[in-house]
């Protein structure tokens, strides 16, 4: 069964680039549309700037859309107000990056994890530190350290905390926002492990946002990955990564590097020395794909037409490579 | 001869309260011609101050011991002119983020220009030459147009380009890369590591290659050391590092590492401690699955396990 269906999604910004200039249009996320299964995770990878976190934001409604609609158990987000909303915001929760970022560096951990109980309601007042207590040990640490304040902790125990807080109020739903990325080596797998055991123990739901391959590659069962605002290539994490298709993925896939000798792809290095447009912005978006302009294996349609996202063997692809002939010819 | 010799190199930090603590303990290492060493660890291990102290950039508040041999010559016998005139000419520095590195108010074309007139006995218009010549090695398109460009009208991996060209301007014997494409895509980090491997290469230079990802040290390193709590734990060949890893730590952080769909992550527990917490003995005593009462009471020594491989851990044999 579907818990979350996202159809169509569009966010663009407006930047005002001088005093009497006219105002550029970014389009930052451009019409996507994906599904997250319950108890599964749904990966979205892509390069800084393709739009990942804004589709974070816009999922639990800290950024409205343009466009589009996205359906949580069949009902559309961004219609709820007040109450239903209030309701929305207990089954979906987030986790960002940056854990020094994201803690209230002036309230104690016993406050950052019993303020949502308090203003959702969810136990009696007497009951806080027992529920403060429980969520600790969920994440790994020990009650004892309720009383303490964020700066007495590492990056790893703090992300500890901020899964703690995603969690007081039981959602079934987690937006993780590149959980791993300001973690060392070590601690990355620690983090990871746990909320892989989140996932089989209380039966979470995860949009995981990274771009990082391999993480994508263990932790998710679906995986998009964007490009400049838009989803290129979609399907079973294991399947896309085993034979990518557009050219983008093949090139994100063949770009990591591997500690393992016989995993290291004989690229087509095509790309490496392919840098010309490598600056390519959302400002300046060529007309036809957008990644033409990077692309090793460009052919006539690229610059000019817009792929479509076709469906094939449970695989959306977006390339004029893998068009389905249109019935006339 | 080895390019660079470090010898029992320790940095020490005074805080403001004149307590003094030790962030690299002996260090010894050599980068030999045409080699790239890699030095790996999480952040806190003291990779990146070994670097500062090489290129004798360290704080004020810091100072080291030990020597730094650079082409055979006390970098401490010299002047701070002497150390000036290496610096960027002899050996030169790429830094983790080429926005804060580069100066904003100047083009990236005088910059690059700076580097040749300040070491070589060249006229401007000379200069300007080869620093559009240079721009054009690291692969920069439209090179005497980008000539005029500011550090802001280019995207980050093409300042990390012009960053490569600035190090390599004066053709360097020693190159430090201190994670020169942490803060870069991975398609544009690939992009980077080719060239850099490419000048590299072309250049007959030394590399020192400091980074956290073990995925780059394996492809692009001869040989590594891995770094802990401001010590060696491990050095080996990089081949014979991951084939037969032999300190806990390493082999704790190679199983950190997602390698597939059901394949079991079993990380180190714990946290990396801070440097004037460190536990007694072994500095890694307190993550290790393998810690014993011996490995509490006295820190070991690293010792060579076969021809060229060190590790300092009382289990490797």
């Amino acid at each position: 069964m579907e818990l979350l269906k996202v159809n169509g999604l569009r966010k663009h910004y407006t930047s005002s680039s001088g005093l009497f200039k006219q105002g550029t249009r970014v389009q930052a996320v451009d019409g996507i549309s994906f599904n997250i299964g319950v108890n599964k995770v749904f990966a979205l990878v892509g390069e800084s700037g393709c739009g990942k976190s804004t589709v974070a934001r816009m999922l639990v409604r800290l950024t409205e859309p343009d466009g589009g609609e996205v359906l949580f158990k069949g009902v559309d987000i961004f219609s709820l107000r007040a109450e239903t909303l209030k309701a929305y915001r207990r089954s979906v929760q987030i986790i960002f990056q940056d854990p020094f970022a994201s803690l209230n560096p002036r309230m104690s951990i016993f406050s950052t994890l019993s303020e949502p109980l308090r203003i959702h309601g969810i136990v009696p007042k007497r009951q806080y530190k027992e529920k403060v207590a429980d969520l600790l040990h969920t994440v790994g640490l020990t009650s004892d350290v309720m009383n303490r304040y964020p700066h007495e902790f590492s990056g790893g125990q703090r992300q500890r905390i901020c899964i703690a807080r995603a969690l007081t109020l039981s959602p079934e739903l987690v937006v993780a926002d590149e959980p791993l990325s300001s973690l060392d080596v070590s601690i990355q797998a620690q983090i990871l492990n746990l909320l892989a055991e989140l996932k089989q123990k209380i039966g979470l739901s995860y949009l995981f946002i990274s771009h990082d391959l391999h993480v994508v590659q263990y932790f998710s069962d679906q995986t998009g990955v964007m490009y400049m605002g838009r989803i290129v290539e979609q399907g079973a994490t294991d399947e896309l990564f085993t034979r990518p298709l557009h050219p983008y993925t093949q090139m994100l896939i063949s770009s990591v590097p591997q500690i393992n000798p016989i995993y290291r792809t004989p690229v087509d290095r095509v790309h490496l020395n392919n840098v010309l447009e490598e600056a390519s912005s959302h400002a300046a978006l060529p007309s036809g794909c957008c990644f033409y302009p990077r692309c090793p294996r460009r052919f006539e349609p690229c610059g000019k037409i817009v792929p479509t996202l076709n469906h094939q063997n449970g695989r959306w692809t977006a390339c004029h490579l893998y068009a389905v002939p249109s019935p006339q010819t | 001869m080895e390019v660079l010799k470090v010898d029992g190199l320790s940095v020490y930090f005074k805080s403001r309260t004149q307590t003094v603590v030790r962030v690299v303990n002996s260090v010894g290492f050599e980068v030999g011609a045409s080699e790239i060493f890699g030095i790996v660890g999480e952040s806190g291990c003291g990779k990146s101050i070994t670097a500062y102290a090489i290129m004798s950039i360290l704080p004020d508040n810091a100072y080291y011991e030990g020597a730094i041999y650079f082409q055979g010559q006390n970098m401490s016998s010299l002047s701070d002119e002497g150390r000036r005139q290496l610096r960027g000419n002899r050996v030169s520095m790429i830094f983790q983020e080429p926005m804060t590195s580069l100066n904003p108010v100047l083009t990236i074309g005088y910059q690059i220009a700076e580097v040749l007139t300040t070491h070589k006995a060249v006229s401007r218009k000379e200069a300007r030459d080869r620093a559009i010549q240079l721009l054009a090695d690291v692969k920069i398109p439209f090179p005497e147009v980008r000539f005029n460009d500011y550090p802001h009208q280019m995207s980050g991996g093409m300042r990390q380009r012009v960053m490569i060209a600035m190090a390599v301007a004066c053709d360097p014997a020693l190159v430090i890369a201190d994670e020169p494409t942490t803060a870069l895509d991975v398609t544009i980090q690939a992009q980077i590591l080719n060239l850099l491997h490419g000048i590299k290469e072309e250049k007959n230079m030394s590399m020192l290659l400091i980074t956290h990802d073990l995925g780059i040290i394996a492809e692009h390193t001869r040989r590594v050391m891995v770094m802990y709590a401001g010590r060696i734990m491990e050095l080996a060949t990089t081949e014979e590092l991951f084939k037969t890893p032999q300190h806990p730590y390493t082999r704790g952080l190679i199983n950190s590492l997602p390698r597939g769909r059901g394949i079991a992550l079993n990380p180190i527990p714990g946290f990396v401690p801070r440097p004037e917490n460190l536990p007694e003995g072994c500095k890694f005593s307190d993550r290790c699955s393998l810690c014993t009462k011996e490995c509490k009471e006295a820190e070991p020594a690293l010792r060579e396990t076969t021809t060229g491989h060190f590790v300092r851990c009382i289990w490797s044999s």
